[in-house]
């Protein structure tokens, strides 16, 4: 049957065809619907496989790795940081191997979409040495996960599915099965400390071969499947285009309306190992090779150092002679840029080809930029601003430290205030301008006590979503407390990982987690590892937090506020509104403080009052506003009320 | 036949039901969809953009090239401008009049309304009045994809049964209210080209 689905479903659904027994992940842009999507087939289905979101890609990567090696399949699903976090037994397990089929399933984001580095996970996969494949679209996505089981099987090794966000994100109709097929095979885990412990040399150095034996097998294996394409031309102008995996469907149209040279073409979705006798057929009958792929020259690299030890003379044009570029997606206009470089056939001197080729595409009238584009120039330099959602408890926590530091003579500006990963880093945005770093998961009470061993005298705030503490919070937290660090650590706990989309963490509401899965209290934690200076509060209580905040930083040693509330999304979804606030358009003024301070989205300009300038008021979307009341707080014109909702 | 629309708004908007609901009726119609990756944080107040390309044959990839595009569809008027070039010569605009203004800075929209008024195919919706006479401001997508359906090459029919499947979770009363959005979003763009 067919389906529109999105590349990130279609690896659940191959996965599913695959008959995957045990799937684990960490969400995280542009990755986490493949796993969002297995959990929904696990909870509605019977039979299904074993799914969870667990609290951090390491241990995710390790749950998947256990049912592997006892004979099972299993896929491991994250965004690329997450690899970084998982590498440490990626790298490990890289060594052993496995039994049954052991998938990877990393999505890496060039154009960054999401923020993050734009890590290419084509090279982390060479640094461990596993093999990947490059999905050109959702359809193909769908197809190589199925056959990335049947690949980790055959070749003992873990497999990398990497995706980007062009592929993830992309919907099409994807023939497939839906359905679930379990392979009923029995859990069998031989003991080997030959192939499954590091403990001394000879082992270590024994499994480093095996794994490139292991690579080798690889290489042999998907040279019969017809994954890489080479079609050659007729006309033998020795021109060749390399294009690798997302990148191929955009090449495919570019070449459909391509009146220049008949080009020769070698489309690759197995990128690593580089299949190199299917290369030395190419570098035989090429003079000019263009390489195609977004992000670093990883498919170059290979074909250079081939074509080094081949002593093939012709060029290669691409990233490493300046052609194109190594950061963002790739546009159509990119890449008719390589077309075209590479059909002018100025072979050799690419490098100097550049210049003229973009100047020729100016020319080209489908690059022109429209000419009513000019006049609106100024007003497209307004960009609608990314903030907290209209009642997002956050935006109660970062008000209320921005007052509270306000209050005791500090201020955002004097005052370190680290951020972390997930929708708590919108506070770094107007109208809070409250943290000043984001770094990696975990990371804002590490860095907090850099700033404080470093001898910052002003106290030093880290600032943590609830996830994100779970995640790899609690190591840098227990840190402070051993070594006695002076700072304060704000855990917003909204009881959700919302960024990505509402998964399930360690610490959401019992009623919402999994059958047989319970909540991990943070309260208990913190107190646990020795926190006594701990409160809770209500960010919508501004008194309160504000009040809290305060007697915390005029404190020594480690101090923790956890500023409960839930998202207010995942409320609404469940709960109808009781109360609202709207404005007197009588009262108002037009000071907007009210948009000034909290940024709340359901907060507009609107043309119908008498008292302020221009006719201008304030005025609150009524279908937005969930009743959180922080407007209400900034309001010195007693124009802001509450209003009760009937039903 | 190929159709190619440039999908615009502002987080939280509606505008992947409205994209959700054009694939549905399209694939209805036995023609071939393929939606772009969604640019931007849906939900959270910023600019959200995606292409969504519809075709009688097989559609080799989903972007949409500058100068190409038969539509912009916009829930928003900054937000319909930002992608002018890849409207080609031909193709129209169809965008709601509603402004998000959630920043103080926001520009003066009869400048932007001008703006659009002054391109050779625009229409400019009154979507969210249109959408409050259909029964609920929730149905301001839903007006656009009536208008933006005086175009599309996608049967009304589709695009109805679309939204009833498509809503029927939520209860009859909002399955007809959005099909009301959809008609007098039709209605009133069919009378104005």
């Amino acid at each position: 049957m067919k389906r529109s689905i999105i590349g990130n479903q279609a690896v659940a659904y191959g996965a599913l065809a695959a008959g995957v027994d045990v799937a684990s992940g960490y969400p995280g842009t542009p990755s986490s619907e493949a796993l969002t999507e297995l959990l929904h087939f696990s909870q509605n289905n019977n039979p299904s496989p074993y799914v969870e979101w667990s609290v951090n890609e390491k241990v995710a990567f390790e749950i998947a790795t256990g049912a592997a090696w006892a004979g099972k399949r299993a896929l491991v699903t994250m965004k690329m940081s997450g690899a970084n976090v998982a590498a440490d037994s990626i790298l490990s397990v890289a060594y052993s191997g496995t039994k049954g089929g052991l998938v990877l399933y990393i999505a890496d984001d060039p154009g960054v979409e999401a923020g993050m580095p734009e890590q290419d996970t084509r090279l982390f996969a060479q640094w461990a040495g596993l093999p990947v494949l490059e999905p050109a679209d959702p359809g193909r996505v769908y197809e190589l996960t199925r056959y990335a089981f049947e690949l980790s099987e055959k070749c003992e090794l873990p497999v990398i599915l990497r995706s980007v966000t062009s592929v993830a994100h992309a919907k099409q109709e994807v023939e497939g099965e839906y359905t679930y097929k379990p392979l009923g095979r029995k859990p069998e885990f031989e003991k080997n400390i030959f192939r499954y412990t590091k403990a001394g040399s000879a082992i270590c150095i024994a499994q480093h071969e095996a794994l490139l034996d292991r690579l080798a097998v690889v290489e042999r294996t998907v040279r019969d499947t017809g994954i890489n394409m080479m079609v050659e031309s007729g006309d033998r102008n020795g021109l060749f285009l390399v294009a690798a995996g997302a990148l191929i469907p955009y090449v495919r149209e570019a070449l459909s309306s391509w009146d220049h040279q008949n080009l020769s073409t070698l489309f690759l979705e197995s990128v690593y190992p580089l299949d190199k006798e299917l290369a030395g057929k190419m570098f035989e009958a090429a003079e000019t090779i263009l390489v195609l792929e977004e992000l670093e020259p990883f498919v170059e690299m290979q074909l250079r150092s081939e074509a080094s030890r081949l002593g093939w003379n012709g060029s290669i044009l691409g990233k490493l002679d300046g052609l194109l570029p190594r950061v963002g997606k790739y546009s159509q206009e990119v890449i008719g840029r390589g077309l075209k470089t590479l059909a002018s056939g100025m072979a050799g001197h690419s490098a100097a080809t550049s210049r003229p080729v973009v100047s020729s595409e100016r020319s080209d009238p489908g690059n022109e930029e429209s000419a009513a584009e000019q006049p609106v120039a100024a007003e497209l330099s307004v960009k609608h601003p990314i903030t907290f959602c209209a009642g997002c408890p956050h935006r109660g926590t970062f008000l209320a430290v921005n007052r509270a530091l306000k209050k005791i003579g500090l201020n955002q500006d004097n005052t370190v205030v680290t951020g972390d990963i997930g929708c708590t880093i919108l506070g770094m945005n107007p109208p809070f301008h409250t943290c000043w770093t984001e770094v990696s998961m975990g990371s804002s009470i590490g860095l907090a006590q850099g700033f404080y061993w470093a001898g910052i005298e002003n106290p030093v705030i880290a600032t943590i979503g609830d996830s994100t503490f779970f995640h790899a919070g609690i190591p840098p937290l227990v840190n402070a407390v051993q070594h006695g660090a002076n700072l304060l650590v704000i855990i917003l706990d909204n009881g959700w990982t919302s960024m990505t989309g509402f998964q399930v963490n360690p610490g959401t509401s019992e009623q919402f987690q999994a059958k047989g899965a319970r909540r991990v209290d943070i309260e208990g934690i913190v107190r646990g590892m020795g926190v006594e200076n701990l409160q809770v509060i209500g960010p919508f209580d501004q008194e309160q937090s504000i009040e809290a905040i305060i007697k915390a930083l005029q404190q020594e040693g480690v101090k923790v506020i956890i500023s409960q509330a839930e998202c207010a999304l995942t409320v609404a979804r469940r709960e109808k509104r009781t109360l609202i606030y709207q404005i007197d358009s009588q009262k108002c003024t037009f000071c907007r403080s009210c948009l000034r301070e909290t940024g709340c989205p359901a907060l507009y300009v609107t043309a119908n009052g008498k008292k302020s300038k221009h006719g201008q008021v304030m005025a609150i979307d009524p279908q937005a506003c969930t009743g959180c009341g922080l407007c209400y707080t900034c309001c010195k014109f007693d124009a802001i009320h509450e209003q009760k909702l009937g039903g | 036949m190929k159709y190619d629309v440039i999908l615009a708004g502002v987080g939280g908007q509606g505008v992947l039901s409205l994209a959700a609901i054009i694939t549905l009726g399209a694939m209805k119609d036995g023609l071939t969809v393929r939606q772009s990756e969604v640019h931007g944080m849906a939900q959270r107040g910023g600019a959200v953009q995606a292409h969504l390309r519809l075709s009688d044959q097989t559609i080799v990839s989903d972007l949409i090239g500058k100068a190409s595009a038969d539509m912009i569809l916009s829930m928003e008027p900054i937000e319909s401008l930002r992608y002018l070039a890849y409207l080609k010569a031909d193709g129209v605009l169809v965008t709601s009049t509603d402004p998000v203004k959630n920043i103080p800075t926001y520009p003066e929209v009869e400048g932007i309304y001008a703006t659009i008024r002054g391109l050779p195919s625009a229409q400019l919706i009154e979507a969210a009045a249109l959408a409050q006479q259909a029964g609920s401001a929730r149905s301001t997508n839903m007006v656009m994809v009536g208008a933006a359906s005086a175009h599309l090459p996608v049967q009304e029919k589709s695009l109805l049964a679309a939204i009833d499947e498509l809503f029927s979770r939520k209860g009859e009363k909002v399955v007809e209210i959005n099909r009301k959005a959809f008609q007098i979003g039709w209605e009133t763009a069919a009378l104005a080209v």
